[in-house]
């Protein structure tokens, strides 16, 4: 994202390239820049190579390095990641540029990335690289469905997958069959695996029963169904814990609104504001984790750190096990800090430097009253709990690797016992198996201490491991919340189906059938959102209604909630039996609560 | 643009008000602070000082004390003020404040100006060196002088050159002194020469600490490695790239330290030297507790500290669009 030089304008960054290397005037330089910029697809060239960077989207300054980078007309292009800080609405919109490029420009693109999504989508030939050495070279279809290599099936089933349930039964067993006609590989490549895959064995070894190691397991913890069971009996601090049946939630979220306001002029009156989060409830229940998902920029994190009360909602209400809190001052809140928590985004930052693995995790302990002498046990205990070793107390965080650093920024979550915890893009900053890593630990600290998640993230696949139901964010506003599965298989709201088909499948074949839709431009600013639905500018269905009116969140039966006026995946019956019943707001309000998970998942029975 | 200008000059007021009333208010306080007993000699008598205090006004309320100096100090300033009755007048001397201050105000600004363009020029220069060579040996040697540049004190290092350079030994340079621009330039850049690098000494070392440890941190930034990858060569990648990003912080620095200078920082060069500016005066004051001057000179530095800040946020804007309001 700081690949352009943020103080000079856009257009004399590309002119500046292009004069380097060729003999013509500046004035033919700019009018090439304004050409490359149309081609790269930035609306209105001719005024945007005037802006700054900062001017520019995320997906905007990618398509001026591209357009810098094709400025020469080269015979390759190399990419280096470059849609590993976008969103997948944007990244989608970056695929499909480069795929053009390469035919217009006639040019080579090799595509650094560790997104094997992204691979499938536009790569001919693969190159998997492991400590510095190519471990596998092969063309797309042989890589993605016969691959030679243990590490290369590790990758592939580290990546929590959009198109089946959970990390899915079918293709692993596809790819354990091939473990066992394989011949044996030469590659070393287990030190930096993570364990669970060592079990992997091939040829001989594979074929013979080795009846206690259990079959190869992927990565990722298979489905909830096992993994969740014990964590019903669960005692928690002696609290007997809610039937799963009726049981009140721990968080609720009532009308909630954040506004930032923009000050401007002497007097720094207030002229705009920041519709961060626009009236959203929803309500979590305890044991439960709930996702939320939208592009950046659509109020995710400010939703979150408002639920914890990190800000001050500017509106609503936030009542955390029965209590309202939306209001309380410091003092109120601070026992209130022992039950919920948050762990953050990016570990190298959210960590300070300058302080020892023990004093961050301990500070929580310190603030609450622990003893000293306590405090140092029972922060060896956590760094234990989350896979780490006691003998770190000492260590500073550059000590650590990224996914480590996770884990003292989990441990430090967990240091007060929270019931809830907010994960705020917990796995993005991470590799694509460490992420595995960390979902994994992040569900069996849910087990082991009954934890509610709020977990926000971009990455839908991981959403969906992890969630037993999905809120969908855009602009501030809750648009769809749903159970889990029945968001991936039944989207709603044509948001929804847009962000699923934007994620890239790692699964070639899969990829060239599936229809793509591609949203168009970025999200509309939050300062001056769009009348009526706040998608409309960006909707496929967008009809005279969507403009004008903004549609309620409203209930499609078990507990699929969505807020269109053109909802999709929804049949006739319940369509009528909806619009027929116009909502008061107080039913709206009780729809907002999670509905019987035990009952029947599917279909919707009218009443 | 207006609004910030606006905003800031409400600021510079209020900032101007504190701190004339602090300055104001300690007078109050200091011990042997009267100046009615100061100005009636050796052995005066009590009616005398009586006599003094209803004259100039010292029995009266010290806001209404206040309120007046103010009034007197901003008076002069009004064009074609001219009364008297209504200056401020020091108590020691009975001279106008303000017209002695701008008295001296040519051979003040003649010293920091000068000095500030060698700072500046040959502290960006060292930064630039020691970066590009840095962890060499070139680069620990700039490093160890730059130390030994801000060790050293002003007055240590300026009699030391006056001593050594001047008339008395090597005679290169002349014996302080001050000669305005106007009678003779020559003479006036000759005069000023070695007071200039005296005062300059410390800031170069120390802007060009800063800059290297900027540019250090600038070049490992993703957008150099993008001019890099451009075909741009390494002078071009420093000049246009790294520098303008480095600069930012240094701007703020120069702007305090330029109006510092102007504000009375030169005092110790201009008394080492014997030119007889700001700071000269200044000094002269505190050793007899004379107010006015004191009042005068402080709102003087203050004003261009505060000046000086808007101009830094200004260049600042200039420098990173990033900052501009839209």
């Amino acid at each position: 994202m700081t690949s352009l030089n943020p103080v000079y304008r856009v257009g004399d960054q590309i002119v500046e390239q292009i004069l380097a290397h060729q003999q013509i005037s500046k004035d033919a330089a700019g009018r090439r820049a304004v050409e490359l910029l149309r081609q790269v697809g930035i609306p209105n060239p001719e005024r945007r190579v005037d802006a700054f960077p900062h001017q520019f989207s995320g997906g905007m300054r990618q398509r001026a390095m591209i357009a810098m980078g094709l400025s020469c007309n080269p015979d390759i292009l190399i990419a280096d990641e470059p849609t590993t800080a976008l969103d997948v609405t944007i990244q989608a919109q970056i695929i499909e540029l480069i795929g053009r490029l390469k035919r217009d420009f006639n040019s080579a693109v090799i595509l650094i990335t560790h997104d094997l999504g992204v691979v499938a989508e536009i790569a001919d030939e693969i190159i998997v690289m492991y400590a510095g050495r190519v471990v596998e070279r092969a063309q797309k279809r042989d890589l993605f469905y016969d691959s030679q290599m243990p590490y290369t099936w590790g990758l592939l089933g580290s990546i929590p997958r959009l198109d089946q349930p959970r990390p899915g039964a079918a293709r692993l067993d596809r790819r354990r069959a091939a473990v066992a006609d394989q011949p044996p590989a030469r590659v070393q490549v287990q030190h930096a695996l993570p364990a669970r895959l060592r079990q992997v064995r091939r040829g001989a070894a594979a074929r013979e029963p080795r009846r206690e190691a259990g079959p190869p397991r992927p990565l990722l913890a298979v489905g909830r169904g096992q993994a969740r069971a014990p964590r019903r009996d669960h005692p928690r601090r002696g609290r007997p814990r809610l039937s799963a049946n009726g049981s009140a939630p721990l968080v609720e979220v009532r009308s909630l609104r954040k506004y930032f306001p923009i000050k401007k002029g002497v007097l720094q009156r207030e002229v705009g504001r920041v519709h961060a989060v626009d009236d959203v409830s929803f309500a979590v229940r305890e044991g439960e984790t709930l996702g939320l998902v939208g592009e950046s920029g659509c109020g995710k994190s400010t939703l979150g750190r408002c639920v914890v009360r990190l800000l001050e909602p500017t509106e609503g209400e936030i009542v955390f096990d029965g209590r309202a809190i939306g209001k309380l001052g410091t003092r109120a809140l601070r026992p209130l800090r022992r039950e919920m928590q948050m762990v953050f985004q990016d570990p190298y930052a959210s960590l300070n430097p300058r302080k020892r693995v023990g004093s961050i995790i301990g500070t929580p302990l310190k603030i609450h009253g622990v003893p000293k002498a306590e405090r140092r046990q029972r922060v060896q205990e956590l760094l234990e709990t989350v896979g780490l070793s006691p003998e770190h107390y000492n260590r500073f965080p550059h000590e650590f690797s990224g996914g480590q650093r996770q884990r003292i920024g989990v441990a430090r979550a967990l240091a007060l016992r929270p019931r809830l915890i907010v994960a705020d893009e917990p796995v993005s900053a991470l590799d694509v198996s460490i992420q595995a890593q960390m979902v994994n630990l992040l569900e069996e600290l849910q087990e082991q201490f009954a934890l509610t998640y709020i977990f926000i993230a971009h990455d839908l696949g991981v959403v969906r491991h992890v969630s037993d139901r999905i809120a969908v964010m855009y602009l501030g506003k809750l648009v769809e919340l749903s159970p889990a599965e029945e968001l991936y298989t039944r989207p709603i709201m044509p948001y929804t189906e847009a962000l699923l088909s934007a994620v890239p499948i790692p699964d070639p074949d899969l990829a060239e059938r599936r229809e793509r839709i591609v949203l168009q431009g970025d999200v509309p600013s939050p300062i001056d959102p769009p009348s009526g639905c706040r998608f409309h500018p960006r909707c496929r269905y967008m009809t005279e209604v969507c403009r004008e009116v903004e549609p309620p969140l409203t209930d499609y039966g078990n507990g699929h909630l969505a807020a269109c006026h053109h909802p999709l995946n929804v049949d006739a019956e319940t369509l009528a039996r909806v619009t027929a019943a116009p909502e008061t707001p107080d039913e709206a309000r009780e729809d907002v609560l999670p509905a019987d998970t035990s009952g029947p998942s599917h279909p919707v029975t009218p009443p | 643009m207006g609004a910030f200008l606006a905003r800031r000059l409400i600021g510079m007021f209020f900032v101007l008000l504190v701190i004339t009333f602090v300055t104001f208010a300690i007078f109050i306080v200091v011990p042997g602070g009267d100046p009615a007993t100061r100005m009636a000699g050796k052995n005066p008598s009590e009616q005398g000082i009586q006599n003094i205090r209803e004259t100039w006004g010292f029995d009266e309320p010290f806001y209404t004390q206040y309120g007046k100096m103010m009034e007197k100090t901003f008076n002069a300033m009004r064009p074609g003020f001219d009364d008297p009755n209504n200056e401020l007048i020091s108590y020691s001397r009975r001279e106008n404040v303000v017209d002695q201050i701008k008295q001296r105000l040519p051979a003040t600004f003649s010293l920091a100006i000068g000095a500030a363009i060698i700072w500046l020029a040959f502290g960006v220069a060292v930064g630039m060196i020691s970066a590009v060579r840095a962890g060499r040996l070139s680069d620990r040697m700039i490093t160890i002088l730059a130390l030994i540049g801000i060790s050293m004190p002003v007055f240590w290092l300026g009699i030391i050159a006056r001593y050594y350079l001047g008339p008395e030994n090597a005679g290169i340079f002349p014996d302080g002194d001050y000669v305005p621009l106007t009678q003779d330039p020559i003479g006036w850049f000759y005069h000023l020469l070695l007071p200039w690098m005296v005062l300059a000494v410390l800031f170069i070392g120390f802007y060009g600490r800063v800059l290297r440890s900027n540019i250090l941190d600038t070049i490992n930034e993703d957008y150099v490695r993008t001019a890099r990858a451009k075909g741009l060569g390494p002078r071009r990648v420093l000049s246009k790239h790294v520098l303008r990003n480095s600069l930012i912080p240094i701007v703020t620095l120069f702007g305090l330290d330029f109006a510092g200078v102007i504000g009375g920082g030169a005092i110790l060069t201009e008394t080492v030297f014997e030119i007889d500016g700001v700071g000269q005066y200044a000094a002269r004051s505190i050793r007899t507790l004379d107010l006015p001057p004191i009042m005068g000179v402080t709102i003087l530095g203050a004003f261009f500290i505060v000046l000086f800040n808007v101009i830094v946020d200004l260049v600042y804007a200039y420098l990173d669009p990033r900052i501009r309001p839209t």
